[in-house]
């Protein structure tokens, strides 16, 4: 053959293969999938807040004491814009590892009034979990989080039982009594599987529950905490199981507006001592840099009878601080808290510095350990402090 | 000498533009042929001969001037009327024979015929038989591809007979053949043109022709000078 | 040395602007129609793409369930027991606009607040993300909606304004609160076709308590692990299949119909070719003499060839450019024909933006080059072939090319037999039945020269002593310059007899689609009772509907059907549930021949009808068994009967109304068919009908139904016509070159035949007696290859492509129509050439070559 005829059918033949290859269209750049939340609400210091309304109209509020009813008050109080189920807890591994944990149920009534409909979907209630781990040993710290509607069963609390779930994430009664309480949770490279057996009772916070935040009558929570519950169970991080054994501590709070216009955030400190106190103390801080006189805390002897403190009962200096690599935020990192009136000495010293929760809501919660004296004898223990409302 | 002239040419003026030059071919050209007359033209390549056989023709109009062939000033006809008249009184023979590819030989002969008139059987047998002078016979059904460039070109001279035109162009007849062919060209040329008593007007390099014509011009300075 | 060579030819390329002008026009329109159909036909496919992911972000699957299945508890149950992230709920829907004539939209329910990869792609897009104040008021907000900018632009609807629809719940208002900017043209156009709401909003607005329309699903890692997780809990007539499968599965349902398009694209391409070969040969051999002192000068023949190669690059790369610039304005245009088919007789398309990729580009590029040399090839080889000291006279050039007709008509048979054997033996591929086709055009576009020879002899013998010798030379100059005239006849037969073929081809579907609506319409009366039919919430008011219908005076019986989706081998397959009565039964039209048994046995067993293009595609007898998926598991289902459908390329199922209750649940129905007893006032019965009807709801006589039916045939068939029109438009365009060439190198001939006293007016008559003689030979040859086309094209493309058997029809208006068109074509196309050549001065004539 000739070398036209050649190079003409070769070229034949590839123009018909140009012709019928399918050119696909790329559907953009695929996502990397991720597995956040964060963009779900926009990242900032209080952007719980800014989804729900400013007004508390509609809202009720916590302006007297009331009387508490279980299991019903473990359940949900929609009418109120936010509440928590709060747990935490210092956990002991067989081998000997040391870890923290948090596990925490937030909801917030994005509005107040509550709505009829055949959809199963239709509510304004907002739920939204934390969960995160410390690992003292490899010195890490991993953070998670959850947001779900209340609707259709994806995420709720019960005032049957003792239940709070948001997906899978849940704190589950096993049987007819509130405890003991299975805390289930897991995120992709770390996951809680615990059981809690209260061992000392149920401690109503400030005035009989109600816990004041400011002088303005209704700027005030329902607040009660379980401070000594016995834990048990499994832990997963990094691949590994852990069997774990500790302590945990549970706050539940309710409310409509707690800080007024001139309080910044609060520290709050939740420790459990070796001769089976507890310390609970939240130091309300004034954007001005004052210390608040709302201050208050309390005081649970092994009795489980519960002293009262007030702002000025107890003294806390910061040691040390921490600027965070995350968010630029310098975080006051070991102190000193000091009761006269108990002859209570203690430091308190972070597990580990790096206990930033970088999820949508950004605070510190972190695991500590305490050393000190009472009425001069050694003391230790240990327990969680929360950093909320500090700016870089 | 009282015959009316064949070709009378009155102060003609011809120029052709090019790009935004004009170039001057003729100015003020004057002729008179009689008829019957054999004219040689003589100048070099580009001088204008062939402009002027295509004057003469009415293939191209002047600028100004007067081209009266036969009494009829074509100047003054339309280019429709002007190729009318070209069909009937004009006979052209081409350098390069310019015979109708498509057309067969007895074809070609006969298409000037059909320009004028209805085809006739006897019309048929006079193209074989002027065929058959030329001793063209058996190429009556070929095509003028298949023939020789003399061939062509006593073909040609045939055509430009065929329909009995007054006045003959040829513009370089001999042109494309050799010396011996040209010869044979030039002396069929003069027998027909001739013995039919037919105005030609050549325009040629060729020297031999130069004996034969009644008288030769030349075209020098935009005019017509005779030799 | 080589500036100066191309100089030589440039200046004479210059000199012949039509002819440039035509070749780039050739390559243009040929890339032009190629690029429009890819990029039409990808957009619309990827639409779906472009569409899902405007509500559901980076999804790689989803869950879907046959209508009426996927019970939103089953979300909860992956989300809360199984503990599955990625996952988002979708609950869609279509609703009426109740003003302006009741524009369709799809509204989207989705839940805002899931993990970001899932997020809609109008919350992930945009700079910041989108505000949670504003997700926050969807959720909490009934009714509250987010809109496109550009849709707002166009309803004229600002924020805060309200949107009023029509659906299944009656007319609602929607609260425009916020607009939604598209972050580049495709997410925009995207987002004008959707009504983006809360899921709650949109359960409410739609009337689909406790259901979701699919549940999306990004699989991040342990990809077969969660699959298996999933998988554990879906229910049975529930599927979770990947979006890559499903846009393939979607690719794969338009696969016959993109490459019946294609096929048209490579038509109007194959023609372009013509063009520029047409074009290359005539700027050689004009430069017969120029290449000819080239070559005496020393240039070599690679030079010559690089010297014709390049200037063919020149061309090829303005007219390849030119045609992707067309191409995409085209395929805006194919794009609405194309979607709206698609739409038609596949499935839905919201909206369709035209998109386009580099690598698309590229392939417009690669084929108009390519195309270009192809044409360019032989008449590149031919210049080197030119000898450097004797210039090849035009006549023994077409003494050469009659040689070459001889091996080419021996060729062109091989290809025709080729072609015919290939229909006839290739199976199923759809692919190997339009390659036939273009074997059998272009076998007979080769022998199309030779046949031309053969006609103007004849025409010649028969007609010549009757014509004189001027009117003789049409038909000479058509045959002493075939290499030209030929190459013009046969391009205008390969396009015309297309023409032919198409005609044939459509008119005989329209007929045999025309008679199966006659029968397959036994009712008077047809009520539609649209909605989504994904619950049983509309059953009731459906069957009350029925009712009350049954009760009127005039009716004598009624029948119904529930058209709705059901898993069958494994595919989301279109079914009909009947209800049947005895003159409904008539409806059906039985590939064999049955007995009555099939009515008990549809009624009381497992089995079901299948209609001819889902037998056709899948292979199926009867006898064989369909696994459907229902609530008590995969279940076998008998095939007992094989009926025409010529609705679409996919096929369905038909199953009988008791049959489908036992496994599925009652959604209702789609349509319910009135027959009305003799003597009954049918208008009357008519309006009082739609008395009882609701705004979406209607009733339309039988006669309507046929009207409304043929007139969707005939918009399916409209981008064929377009096409089909495009490819002749270029064939005429190639006609026109091809004669102004033709005309071009015959001025000296015609300046000769001035000189001897032919008038212009004669010229002109002269040169439009040829082309129209061409038009009508190009005319008579695509008479039966127009035929053979057809056959090939009923029998065979279209019946694999479709999976329909067909009558053929014979219309003889379209051979005149045919016939008509190419001697018209021709004729049009001389009349230019002709008029320019007769204007030419012939003393300038005279002094050309």
């Amino acid at each position: 053959m000739k070398p036209k005829w050649v190079v003409a059918i070769l070229l034949l033949i590839v123009l018909g293969m140009v012709w019928r290859q399918t050119v696909l269209l790329p559907s953009n750049s695929r996502n990397v999938i991720d597995s956040n939340f964060r963009s779900t609400l926009a990242q900032n210091n209080d952007s719980f807040s800014v989804v729900s309304t400013k007004s508390y109209k509609g809202f009720s509020r916590a302006f007297k004491p009331q009387k508490f009813s279980f299991p019903s008050d473990h359940g949900p109080h929609n009418r109120f814009r936010s509440e928590w189920w709060y747990f935490t807890g210092n956990l002991n591994a067989t081998q000997g590892r040391r870890f923290g944990y948090e596990l925490t149920f937030f909801r917030s009534a994005l509005k107040p009034d509550i709505l009829e409909s055949k959809s199963a979907w239709r509510t304004n209630q907002m739920y939204m979990a934390h969960l995160a781990l410390t690992d003292v040993e490899t010195n890490r710290f991993y953070t998670d989080e959850r947001f779900s509607r209340a609707g259709n069963d994806l995420a709720d609390a019960s005032d049957k039982s003792y239940q709070v779930w948001l997906y899978d994430w849940s704190a589950k009664t096993e049987g007819e009594e509130d405890f003991p309480l299975r805390l289930h949770a897991k995120s992709v490279d770390f996951a809680i599987d615990l059981l809690l057996t209260s061992s000392k009772g149920l401690v109503l916070q400030g005035d009989q529950g109600l816990s004041r935040k400011s002088p303005e009558p209704g700027n005030a929570s329902y607040y009660y905490s379980y401070p000594r519950l016995e834990t048990e169970g499994m832990i997963s991080v990094g691949g590994k199981q852990f069997s774990v054994t500790g302590t945990s501590w549970m706050d539940r709070e309710w409310s409509t507006s707690a800080l007024s216009n001139e309080q910044s955030g609060w520290d709050w400190f939740a420790l459990q001592l070796s001769d089976n106190t507890e310390l609970m103390f939240y130091q309300l801080r004034r954007k001005d840099g004052q210390l608040d006189g709302n201050s208050s805390g309390s005081y649970i002897k092994a009795d489980n009878t519960k002293l009262p403190l007030k702002g000025h009962d107890v003294i806390i200096k910061t040691l040390d601080s921490w600027e965070s690599p995350h968010s630029a935020i310098t975080y006051p990192s070991r102190w000193r808290l000091s009761v006269p009136s108990h002859y209570l000495e203690l430091e308190i010293v972070p597990l580990i510095k790096d206990q930033e929760l970088n999820v949508s809501y950004r605070y510190w919660e972190g695991a500590v350990k305490v050393t000190g004296t009472k009425q001069g004898r050694v003391i230790s223990g240990f327990g969680y402090v929360e950093l909320n409302g500090y700016k870089s | 000498m009282d015959q009316p002239s064949a070709l009378l040419i009155q102060q003609l003026n011809k120029s052709y533009q090019e790009s935004d030059q004009q170039h001057v071919i003729f100015s003020g050209l004057q002729m008179q042929v009689s008829r019957g007359e054999f004219i040689v033209l003589l100048g070099r390549s580009g001088s204008g001969k062939s402009t002027f056989l295509n004057l003469v023709s009415g293939i191209d109009p002047p600028d100004s001037g007067k081209i009266i062939i036969n009494g009829i000033d074509i100047t003054a006809l339309s280019e429709h009327d002007r190729t009318l008249f070209r069909r009937h009184h004009i006979g052209f023979v081409f350098q390069s024979y310019n015979l109708i590819p498509t057309l067969t030989v007895a074809e070609n002969l006969l298409l000037p015929l059909e320009l004028i008139k209805r085809l006739t059987r006897k019309d048929r047998d006079d193209v074989a038989e002027l065929l058959d002078k030329l001793k063209l016979f058996e190429r009556l059904d070929s095509y003028p591809d298949r023939l020789s460039g003399g061939e062509q070109q006593r073909v040609a001279i045939a055509r430009a007979l065929i329909h009995d035109p007054d006045v003959i162009l040829a513009d370089e007849p001999t042109g494309n053949l050799d010396l011996d062919t040209a010869e044979q060209v030039l002396e069929l040329l003069d027998i027909l043109v001739k013995k039919a008593g037919k105005t030609l007007i050549m325009a040629t390099h060729s020297q031999e022709v130069i004996g034969k014509a009644d008288r030769v011009f030349s075209i020098r300075n935009k005019s017509l000078h005779l030799e | 040395m080589n500036t100066i060579l191309q100089r030589a030819s440039r200046n004479f390329l210059w000199q012949h602007p039509w002819q440039l002008t035509l070749a780039i026009l050739g390559i243009a329109l040929g890339v032009a129609v190629v690029i429009a159909i890819d990029l039409a036909m990808e957009s619309s496919l990827n639409s779906f793409k472009q569409a899902s992911k405007a509500y559901s972000g980076t999804a790689t699957h989803r869950i879907i369930a046959s209508d009426g299945g996927l019970d939103e508890k089953l979300y909860t149950r992956l989300r809360v027991k199984q503990g599955i992230t990625h996952l988002s709920a979708l609950v869609t829907g279509y609703v009426k606009l109740a003003q302006t004539d009741a524009e369709n939209f799809k509204l989207v329910g989705i839940d805002p607040f899931i993990e970001k990869s899932l997020h809609s792609g109008w919350q992930n897009g945009q700079k910041e993300n989108f505000s949670p104040e504003l997700l926050t008021r969807l959720m909490t907000e009934p009714n509250s909606i987010l809109l496109s900018e550009k849709t707002a632009q166009r309803l004229q609807l600002h924020l805060n304004d309200k949107l009023s629809v029509v659906t299944v719940q009656g007319e609602q208002q929607l609260n425009i609160i916020g607009l939604l900017p598209g972050n580049d043209a495709v997410s925009e156009q995207v987002l004008a076709k959707l009504i983006i709401t809360d899921i709650a909003t949109a359960q409410e607005v739609l009337g689909l308590f406790g259901r979701l329309s699919s549940i999306e699903v990004g699989l991040v890692n342990d990809v077969s692990k969660t699959l298996a997780a999933i998988r554990s809990v879906l229910p049975g007539n529930v599927l979770l299949v990947s979006l890559d499968s499903q846009e393939q599965s979607l690719r794969e349902m338009t696969r016959a119909f993109s490459i019946n398009l294609k096929a048209l694209g490579l038509l109007s391409l194959l023609i372009g070719i013509f063009l520029i070969y047409n074009t290359m040969t005539f700027l050689v051999m004009q430069r017969r003499r120029l290449i000819g002192s080239l070559r005496l000068l020393g240039v070599t023949r690679q030079q010559i060839f690089k010297l014709i190669i390049g200037e063919a690059f020149l061309l090829a790369l303005i007219g390849t450019s030119i045609g992707i610039g067309l191409g995409v304005a085209l395929g805006q245009g194919l794009l609405v024909l194309i979607s709206g088919t698609i739409n038609a007789i596949y499935f839905r398309i919201d909206s369709a933006p035209l998109m386009f990729t580099p690598m698309q580009i590229v392939k417009g590029m690669v084929l108009g080059l390519g195309a270009t040399f192809l044409a360019v090839l032989l008449p590149a080889f031919e210049a080197t072939r030119l000898s450097p000291v004797k210039v090849l006279a035009r006549s023994q050039l077409e003494a050469g090319s009659r040689q070459l007709l001889k091996a080419v008509g021996l060729i062109s048979f091989l290809l025709i037999a080729g072609g015919l054997s290939m229909a006839l033996f290739s199976g199923k591929s759809i692919n190997f039945g339009l390659a036939s086709i273009f074997l059998i055009l272009v076998g007979f576009g080769l022998l199309t020269p030779a046949l031309t020879l053969l006609l103007m002899k004849f025409i010649e013998g028969f007609f010549g002593r009757f014509l004189g010798i001027l009117r003789r030379l049409p038909v000479r100059m058509v045959s002493s310059e075939i290499s030209r005239t030929g190459i013009a006849i046969a391009a205008l037969m390969i396009a015309v007899s297309a023409t032919i073929g198409m005609d044939l081809m459509i008119g005989s579907i329209r007929q045999t689609v025309a008679q199966w609506l006659h029968v397959s319409l036994p009712a008077d009366l047809y009520i539609s009772v649209p909605g989504d039919k994904v619950t049983a919430n509309t059953a009731l008011a459906d069957h009350q509907l029925k009712e009350k219908i049954a009760h009127l005076d005039g009716v004598k019986m009624l029948s119904s059907v529930l058209q709705t989706k059901l898993f069958a081998d494994g595919q989301l397959t279109k079914t009909s549930v009947y209800e049947i009565n005895a003159k409904s039964k008539e409806g059906f039209i039985f590939k064999y021949k049955l007995d009555d048994g099939i009515w008990r046995r549809l009624e009381n067993q497992q089995t079901v009808i299948v209609t001819e293009p889902y037998a056709y595609h899948r292979a199926i007898k009867i006898g064989q068994k369909i696994l459907m998926k229902t609530d008590q598991g995969a279940l076998g289902f008998e095939v007992i009967g094989i009926s025409a459908e010529y609705s679409g390329d996919q096929g369905h199922l038909v199953m009988s109304r008791q049959n489908y209750l036992r496994y599925w649940p009652d959604l209702g129905y789609t349509g319910i068919g009135v027959y009305a007893s003799a003597g009954a006032d049918l208008k009357q019965l008519e309006s009082r009908i739609s008395q009882l009807l609701t705004a979406q709801q209607s009733v339309k006589s039988n006669v309507d139904i046929y009207n409304a039916s043929m007139e969707l045939f005939e918009q399916t068939f409209t981008i064929t016509e377009t096409l089909r029109w495009l490819s002749a438009a270029i064939a005429f365009v190639g006609v026109f070159s091809a004669l102004m060439a033709l005309q071009f190198e015959r001025t000296r001939q015609l300046g000769i035949l001035r000189a001897i006293g032919i008038t212009s007016r004669q010229l002109t008559v002269l040169i439009i007696s040829e082309t129209g003689l061409m038009g009508l030979v190009a005319g008579l040859l695509a008479i039966p290859v127009g035929f053979i086309v057809a056959y090939v094209l009923i029998f065979v493309v279209y019946q694999r492509s479709f999976g329909w058997t067909m009558a053929f029809y014979f219309d003889s208006v379209v051979l005149y129509q045919g016939l008509a068109l190419a001697f018209i074509a021709a004729l049009l196309a001389g009349v230019f050439p002709a008029l320019k050549m007769a204007q030419t001065h012939p003393a300038e004539a005279l002094r050309s070559e």
